[in-house]
């Protein structure tokens, strides 16, 4: 119950009014207070509307109502506000603050970041959305926690202290009175910080048992004191770390804890396959879409596939438990997608929520039309078509996600060949390569092994996630770059140069019926696309072509050095 | 790849930041040109390169 209270000019929380001093209160055993807390509280239960006089709807989401929320992550308040205006086209009800605002509660100590949160929560609550969230990831780093309660082995904390969790829910007890009133809280509860499955314990015998103690000492407080949400967010890479997190949320003390997981195991590339897990867990679910393109653009150029973000939802909507969806506003900066062609993957989420019969046209249709017009949908319907293998030429190569968060970087960037790679989460890890290339590959034994420099195939903790790609033999650690695969490089760079180009007639065509604020603007956008697809085709010629021009002079075929000299030496 | 490198750092209108820098990616370009003509690293990682010195034309 989270009841708003009008006083004068001020509207204050339930938590503010009656959760925060109580408990304080309570710490300090003052009977006296408690009391008086205890008459005010009756009073204005008997006397105040639950919907709030003021019109502000600020409450947690009840068990009942299906979650459309964004998720803001950048710092950059004029964009967060912005983001926040726009929400109501949406009918958004759920917002996270995150990442360089909130992305632990603890940063509520930043007075830096408490003031853009207090801002940019301030402007939700005022735009109607009814349930404001921070990020939380729970362990924190081992530094943060007094030295008295790591009396475990090698410094661990000891769990069995029950002085350690008095003073953990104390924390956050600290740290929500800091906070300006919020209706949830999103807990990462795995793989953060000082994980607590590697504290000592003599009582808990199981990680599951670790990790289920810290969601439900947090629950205790964000719940049971504080009348909040919390998301648990969890994920899971494989059937053995499912069953233990399934363990783990068995041991959840509070059925009200809802989950929160990932469209695509690990990270959000287009690649993936979608998370098998999500939907298998009992209890109320949304899932997480990175609509802004952290991987694959941020949205800063061409990034118009609606029709992922469709299909992702629609296979999630049909599983179990599944309520609704957070979608990612930006990635960092400036680079919020409201007001961007990227906006489109929001209304993609949107509509189809909306109404299951949704298709890609008609999100097509609506973005464009309502933004630009009836008359520049063909050509501008022509020109978003093209981004998805835009896209996937420019920060994939041959599926696999070739740079560093969108950066280029080929070498010496690990993931791209590790932890990355899409075929570790399919069986069997084969992919079929379009964009003039047209052939199957083998992820392991035909893209990585022959893509990757040998320092990549060489050892290290990425390759120690994958054991079986090694056990199978499916890598070497040789130099396997070849004049083939150059070519398949060079004809899908090329493939992606096509349509960026194609890209600029479509806007030309349309032109007549943009105002030229809207053609200013896509014309730098496309420009943005095509230099940026461009320098790709170019590095990817002069590191890859290099890589085989430096294997020796049997391999300095007349191909090669045409290549490296056409975007080497003359470009 | 120099040239469109410069083509990116002189664009009049620049597009959005986030974590990924539109202009740094000419910065890497450079990087590896330098590399490829004056010598690539001989080690990344810890890890011996095999291509580590080697130049080109």
């Amino acid at each position: 119950m989270y009841i708003k209270i009008e006083i004068k000019q001020s509207t204050w929380s339930f938590r503010e009014l009656i959760f925060a001093p109580l408990s304080r209160f309570l710490r300090q055993g003052c009977v006296t207070g408690f009391l008086l807390i205890s008459i005010f509280l009756m009073t204005a239960c008997s006397g105040t509307d639950n919907s709030s006089s003021s019109g502000n709807a600020s409450r947690p989401l009840s068990a009942d109502q299906e979650i459309r929320g964004w998720m803001i992550l950048s710092d950059d308040v004029d964009g967060g506000l912005r983001t926040i205006q726009r929400a109501a086209d949406y009918d958004i009800n759920h917002l996270q603050i995150s990442h360089h605002v909130i992305h632990d509660l603890r940063h509520v100590r930043d007075p830096k970041r408490l003031e853009i949160a207090k801002i940019l929560t301030e402007a939700a609550k005022n735009a109607g959305i009814q349930e404001v969230a921070f990020w939380d990831r729970n362990l924190y780093p081992l530094s943060y926690y007094p030295d008295e309660f790591k009396t475990g082995p090698d410094g661990t904390i000891n769990l069995d202290d029950p002085e350690f969790w008095d003073w953990l829910r104390n924390d956050y007890r600290e740290m929500l009175d800091m906070a300006p009133p919020i209706e949830a809280l999103i807990l990462t509860f795995i793989e953060t910080g000082a994980r607590v499955e590697n504290q000592y314990s003599e009582t808990m015998k199981s990680d599951a048992e670790k990790l289920a103690a810290i969601v439900n000492a947090v629950a205790g407080v964000v719940i049971d004191e504080y009348g909040m949400n919390l998301y648990a967010r969890t994920f899971a890479y494989d059937d053995e770390e499912f069953d233990w997190i399934v363990g783990a949320i068995d041991l959840f003390e509070h059925d009200e804890i809802r989950l929160m997981m990932k469209e695509t195991p690990h990270d959000f590339f287009i690649t993936h396959p979608l998370d098998v897990y999500a939907g298998q867990l009992a209890r109320p679910t949304i899932i997480e879409f990175d609509t802004a393109g952290e991987y694959h653009g941020h949205g800063m150029v061409l990034n118009t596939f609606p029709e992922v973000f469709l299909n992702r939802f629609a296979d999630y909507l049909r599983r179990d438990h599944i309520v609704g969806y957070v979608a990612r506003t930006d990635r960092y900066g400036t680079t919020q997608i409201v007001d961007r062609p990227a906006e489109i993957h929001l209304k993609a989420l949107s509509m189809y929520f909306e109404d299951r019969s949704t298709i890609p046209d008609d999100i097509y249709r609506k973005f464009i039309t309502e933004r630009y017009g009836d008359r520049a949908y063909p050509m501008l319907r022509a020109a978003f078509e093209n981004s998805l293998d835009i896209t996937l030429s420019t920060f994939y190569t041959l599926n696999t996600n070739s740079t560093n968060h969108s950066k280029l970087n080929h070498d010496p960037y690990p993931s791209s060949y590790g932890r990355h790679v899409s075929g570790e989460w399919m069986d069997p890890p084969v992919t079929y390569v379009q964009r003039g290339v047209n052939r199957e590959f083998h992820y392991w034994k035909d893209i990585v092994n022959t893509l990757a420099p040998n320092w990549a195939k060489a050892g290290g903790t990425q390759l120690e996630e994958v054991p079986w790609v090694l056990e199978e033999g499916w890598l070497d650690q040789q130099e396997n770059m070849n004049e083939e695969y150059l070519q398949f490089i060079l004809t899908e760079k090329e493939y992606g140069v096509a349509l960026a180009m194609e890209n600029l007639k479509h806007l030309e065509a349309a032109r007549p019926y943009l105002s030229n604020e809207d053609y200013e603007d896509l014309y730098h956008h496309f420009n943005h696309t095509l230099l940026t697809i461009r320098l790709h085709r170019e590095a990817a010629a002069a590191y890859w072509g290099f890589r085989i021009y430096a294997r020796g002079s049997e391999f300095r075929s007349d191909y090669l050095v045409s290549t490296l000299d056409a975007h080497w030496i003359t470009c | 790849m120099l040239n469109i490198s410069d083509e990116i750092e002189n664009y009049p209108v620049a597009p959005p930041y986030g974590q990924w820098n539109w202009f740094e990616d000419a910065d890497m370009a450079r990087t590896y040109h330098q590399w490829i003509t004056n010598g690539w690293p001989k080690d990344t990682h810890g890890y011996p390169v095999s291509y580590g010195g080697e130049t080109y034309p």
